[in-house]
């Protein structure tokens, strides 16, 4: 699995807040079409991406690092 | 929040609320073209079995909707049922985070499970959705101009 806070580094550069594991996504105040611009940002930055039928299940930060793949 | 398929006839009356807020931010020619929904049109598809609705409610309240029609393509009538997006809109204040994607993820489940092999949906040029519909493996087919003549 990746090291989260690669992840937790690219959500803060990008939403500008400072996050962890249980950051809700609702939290981050982006929508949908930013939310998926921070996908694509950290699929371009780690390889790796999180499968559209597991997009759902997204509550907090943590889940985006525990679906990557 | 949740998204699920109604009818026409039990939300159309919330549905009404929202479309000025709807045709105010995205609608194009406004001064040429007037806000006015033919209802009894989406009352005959329904009747029909074609229109197909999938609403987002927030506490129970109305916050956005979906609205398809189902038919076959004229040009592939063997290929199964297709569903022509008509309108989608969710108010802006519930686009927070995964809702836009969770909504247009409930509106394709709805549509494979009514038997919809393809889905036909659009984004305004000025407020382009495409990054999303990728991302939810759409794959861009057309480009549609308009003229006022």
């Amino acid at each position: 699995m990746i090291d989260p806070q690669v992840v937790y580094s690219i959500v803060e550069r990008e939403t500008g807040r400072y996050v962890g594991r249980n950051t809700k996504i609702q939290e981050l105040n982006i929508d949908s079409l930013e939310f998926v611009d921070l996908l694509l940002q950290i699929t371009n930055e780690t390889g790796l991406s999180i499968p559209d039928d597991q997009l759902d299940k997204l509550q907090t930060v943590g889940d985006i690092v525990m679906e990557l793949v | 929040m949740i998204f699920q398929q109604e009818k026409w006839a039990d939300c159309v009356h919330e549905m009404r609320e929202i479309w000025p807020e709807h045709w105010a931010s995205l609608a194009l020619d406004k001064e040429q073209i007037a806000l006015a929904c033919d209802e009894s049109k989406y009352e005959q598809g329904e009747a029909l079995g074609c229109l197909h609705i999938v609403t987002a409610r927030a506490d129970g309240k109305l916050v956005g909707y979906y609205y398809g029609m189902l038919m076959h393509h004229l040009h592939y009538k063997f290929a199964g049922l297709m569903c022509y997006s008509d309108v989608y809109y969710l108010k802006p204040e519930y686009r927070k985070g995964t809702n836009g994607i969770r909504f247009l993820r409930a509106v394709m489940k709805s549509l494979k499970a009514r038997g919809v092999v393809k889905l036909y949906i659009s984004t305004k040029a000025h407020a382009d959705n495409g990054p999303l519909f990728k991302y939810l493996g759409m794959n861009l087919s057309d480009h549609v101009y308009t003229k006022l003549l």
